[in-house]
Parts: structure tokens; C-alpha cells; sequence
């Protein structure tokens, strides 16, 4: 279950205060998948980070039950720690007894074996990358966020990870934050169309692409600058509220 | 009723739990990430303080200057260096850096500032303890007597200094969140405060008006709360810990209204 309450979300930018979300307000049952879709800039990975709870709202609630991932494949390490040391900080935080286990997972999905044991410094990009998707694919959530669906296409054992992938979506209800209305399957549930200002939630499928794609048309490009200028919001000082839990 | 389980799922943990976990994970991080680059490892968290104590009392202790009393000079040197170099000092410092330290924990959301801190300080303070023992041990064999009068009481002034640490580290850590040239300023007053805090000598041998002068400032009151309880024969003439209470108080109060305040922009700087 997910239930946003007026939520609004604004940036300091250098022209001023920019709204990315106001008043929104929806809700999800429990495990049932959300699709966010909306243009550029319509504030999609925003969401994806509030609700996650790695950003804070300026106002307005977020209530969840279970327990949520971290943006799919966005984590960062410890370069100068080993890639079992960082692993295992991983797993403290996140309440993960089975510490070998995930190592397990981690190795049949990289096939990482010395890694292990070496800085992660020393890990180049693609294996990065690799380590990035697999660490996200390792961890058994009740919801998962995607900030942009995961391609696999460069991956070695692109399979595996496509059965893994699978796995977890029949295990957990899943986030998905897009811009392309393809994306979306028929696992969605619910479509959270984004104009930039707000948002609508449809449990159809069909209406809720012709609302984004007429949002999309009916923007144009200058209306962000006017807003930027002419919305005069104080800073809000006040307190905006993630409720639920801290897991 | 509903209970917990069946209002979150049985995965959710109490927050009591999870930021437990999130403390000791960040402990333990900390360790690795400053000493794990070593050939000796995570035994430099203790060796380094131990080296400073070590040094300290080879420069001001092996002078053997009468005005310590009848205190030895090394177990001097360690009631003094002890608590103001590594417990205040080393607080401070890892406090007031925790807001650059905090962008490696952007994905995490367990993770706090708060608990950053709260790691630091943990781990400053257990390294201290440890030193202190290994310390205490050395001077037994060499044939001091190491162990304090008062120990209890000796620990809670510890504490009391390590906590006036903490506390202005939080305001350091939000004030430099507005300006990077607050990290000169807390470089800057390291030194003034070494000499004005009773650290290399007894409030005893200060002389009238100055005595009454240094007494004004806070730290100069669990530095002679330690000494005091430490060596039962020497009596602190200003020790007075109702008022570096009520600056305890006010500094925390202060500390915790800045944070309230900020958190959320050093996070996301």
C-alpha cells in the first residue's frame, strides 16, 4: 500500500524556486504495481525519490507498508573497502541476516569471484555497472522502485538476469517511473499520469496514455520559465512529513 | 487490533532496530575507511592516540616541573590529553565533517545524519576508552598507579567533555553547511582553546583575577572535574558543574534546533 497525501516538491534553482509536484495525492493498494509516467522534467524520478525516502518532501505524506528498495541499480560504495566489506554494511543496514546468501546471489548473477576480496576501487566501469544491477537484484524488497525500466541488453548472462528480474517482479509489487508509454505492460495496475504541475492516477490503461500523451503536446516548452518566475513561493520551512517506517 | 505485523509486513523492523543496525554498520564502515588502507589495519585506531598520549608525556611530562602537584607527571599528561585531545577535539572534528561524509549514504534512506554522527562518536569514544586502558596498563607495569580515585566519576566527566564535543560539532557541521570557511574557523580554535581550557595545567596554579577569567569558559570545568575525581588529594579551586550544565543544556539545545533546521540541505548538498 502507498498513500501520497499532498505531496509538493520544490528545488532552489539558480532562476528561483522550482515546483516540481504540487498537491499531489494518491493511493495504491498493497500489491498491485504503479506506473509513473509524465515528459521531461514532470518531476517522475522525484516521485521515485520521495517515495523511496532517499529525498524529502517539502510538504504533504507518504505513508507505505513493507519494506522498499533503493532506486534500481543507483548505489554507491566505499572505494577504498573490499567488495565483501561493502556487502556486508549493505546487509546491517538493511536487516539482512543471511550475509553469505546475498554473496551467493551476488556471485551467480557477476560471476565476481576474486572481486570479492579487492577494493572496489578496482572494479572498472562495466563491472560496476554490473555489480549496480545485480546488488539491486540481490535484495528481496516488498516494493521495488525503477527509476526507468532496467535494460539488460550490455550484460553478460543477460538471460540470468532476465530471469531474475522476472522473479522479482512476481515477488514484489514494483514502482516504475518512464517516459514511454510502451514501457508499461500489462502487470501496471496503475498509471500515475505527471504534467509537471500534478498528477492523475488511472487503473486504465488506454486513458491514462492519451491523458500523458496530451499532456506532453499541450506543454510547451515555455511555460516552465514563466512559472519559475511569476510563482512567488516563500521557502518552506516547515517540516515535510515522511511517515511510515524507517526500514 | 491491528498489529504491527499486519499493518507493515513481517520484514519491517522497529526503529529501535534498524537504527541500531545503521550505527553499528557506519561504526564499523568508518574503521575500514580510515584504516583499511594500512599494513597494520583497523589497529591504528588504537596506536594513533596512544602515539599522541606517548609523545605528550615524553615533551611535558619527562620535564618533571613541580607544578602538578604531587601528581605524576605521565598520569597528568593522560587526565589531561586524554579527554580534551581525543574525546572533545577528535568529536568535534569527526562531527563537524559528517555532513561531507553523509553523500555515500544518498541511496540509503535507513541511513541519517544523525547516525553518521552517532557512529563517529562511537567510535572516537570506544577507541579512547581502549587507548586509556592500554595506557593505563603500560604505566601499571612501569610501576605508576594508573587506576583513578574516583573511576566512576572519572568516566561520567569524560563523557560530560565528549558530549560538549558533540554537541558544538553539530552546530560546526550546520553552520559550515552555509559557509566552507567555517572549516578554517574550527582549525583556528583548536589551539586557543588548548591553552585557555586548564589542559597542560592545574587550575591551582593560575593566579587571581585570571583564575576567575578561565573559569568563564565551560571546558575548563570537566577537564578539572577530571583531575578532581582522578586524584583524590588534589581539590579543583573553580570546579563547578552546575554551570557548565546549564552551557551543556543551552549547547545541545541549540545544537539539536540547528539540526532540525538543516538537515535536510546538508543532505542533499
Amino acid at each position: 500500500m502507498i498513500r501520497v497525501t499532498r505531496l509538493t516538491k520544490s528545488f532552489l534553482m539558480k532562476g528561483g524556486r522550482r515546483r516540481v509536484l504540487r498537491d499531489l495525492s494518491f493511493e495504491v493498494p498493497s500489491g498491485s504495481n504503479l506506473a509513473i509516467i509524465g515528459g521531461e522534467a514532470s518531476g517522475k524520478s522525484t516521485l521515485v525519490n520521495l517515495i523511496g525516502g532517499v529525498d524529502y518532501p517539502d510538504r504533504g505524506k507518504i505513508r507505505r507498508a513493507g519494506t522498499i528498495s533503493w532506486p534500481f541499480g543507483q548505489m554507491r560504495y566505499e572505494r577504498s573497502m573490499t567488495l565483501s566489506q561493502n556487502l556486508r554494511f549493505l546487509c546491517r543496514v538493511q536487516g539482512v541476516r543471511d550475509f553469505d546468501d546475498i554473496q551467493q546471489q551476488v556471485h551467480e548473477l557477476t560471476g565476481f569471484e576474486r572481486e570479492f576480496g579487492n577494493p572496489v576501487e578496482m572494479l572498472r566501469q562495466p563491472e560496476q555497472r554490473l555489480l549496480n544491477v545485480a546488488l539491486s537484484l540481490s535484495f528481496s524488497f516488498d516494493i521495488m522502485l525503477l527509476d526507468g525500466k532496467p535494460s539488460f541488453n550490455n550484460l553478460p548472462n543477460k538471460e540470468r538476469f532476465e530471469e531474475k528480474m522476472a522473479e522479482k517482479m512476481s515477488q514484489s509489487s514494483i514502482i516504475l517511473a518512464t517516459g514511454k508509454p510502451k514501457e508499461i505492460g500489462r502487470e501496471y495496475a496503475y498509471i500515475l499520469v505527471l504534467d509537471g504541475q500534478s498528477g492523475r492516477l488511472y487503473d486504465n490503461r488506454r486513458d491514462a496514455i492519451q491523458a500523458f500523451k496530451a499532456s506532453v503536446d499541450n506543454r510547451p516548452v515555455t511555460v516552465d520559465n514563466n512559472q519559475s518566475k511569476t510563482v512567488d513561493t516563500p521557502p518552506v520551512t516547515e517540516g515535510g512529513n515522511v511517515r511510515g517506517i524507517r526500514n | 487490533m491491528v498489529t504491527r505485523e499486519q499493518q507493515f509486513g513481517h520484514r519491517v523492523r522497529s526503529a529501535l532496530a534498524v537504527q541500531s543496525g545503521v550505527v553499528f554498520a557506519l561504526a564499523v564502515r568508518e574503521m575500514y575507511r580510515k584504516f583499511g588502507a594500512y599494513k597494520l589495519g583497523v589497529v591504528w585506531a588504537l596506536i594513533e592516540p596512544i602515539m599522541m598520549i606517548l609523545v605528550f608525556m615524553l615533551i611535558f611530562g619527562a620535564r618533571g616541573r613541580g607544578e602538578f602537584g604531587f601528581i605524576d607527571p605521565p598520569l597528568f599528561i593522560l587526565a589531561s590529553f586524554l579527554p580534551f585531545k581525543v574525546l572533545f577535539t577528535q568529536s568535534l572534528q569527526n562531527v563537524n565533517t559528517s555532513g561531507r561524509g553523509i553523500g555515500a549514504f544518498k541511496a540509503l534512506r535507513q541511513v541519517s545524519l544523525f547516525d553518521l554522527m552517532l557512529a563517529r562518536i562511537l567510535l572516537t569514544s570506544v577507541t579512547a576508552l581502549l587507548s586509556l586502558v592500554v595506557i593505563s596498563l603500560g604505566l601499571a607495569w612501569v610501576g605508576y598507579d594508573p587506576v583513578p580515585d574516583r573511576l566512576i566519576e572519572t568516566l561520567a566527566g569524560l563523557a560530560l567533555i565528549m558530549l560538549f564535543g558533540f554537541g558544538l560539532g553539530i552546530i560546526f557541521c550546520v553552520l559550515g553547511s552555509f559557509a566552507k570557511e567555517m572549516d578554517k574557523i574550527t582549525g583556528l580554535i583548536n589551539l586557543p582553546l588548548l591553552f585557555l581550557s586548564a589542559v597542560f595545567f592545574p587550575m591551582t596554579i593560575v593566579p587571581e583575577p585570571f583564575r576567575t577569567y578561565l573559569s568563564y569558559n565551560p571546558l575548563v570545568h570537566p577537564m578539572e572535574m577530571i583531575r578532581e575525581m582522578w586524584f583524590s588529594h588534589y581539590t579543583s579551586p573553580v570546579l563547578d558543574l552546575r554551570y557548565y550544565g546549564i552551557w551543556l543544556v543551552c549547547l545541545w539545545a541549540l545544537a539539536m534546533a540547528c539540526y532540525r533546521l538543516r538537515w535536510r540541505q546538508i543532505v542533499a548538498a
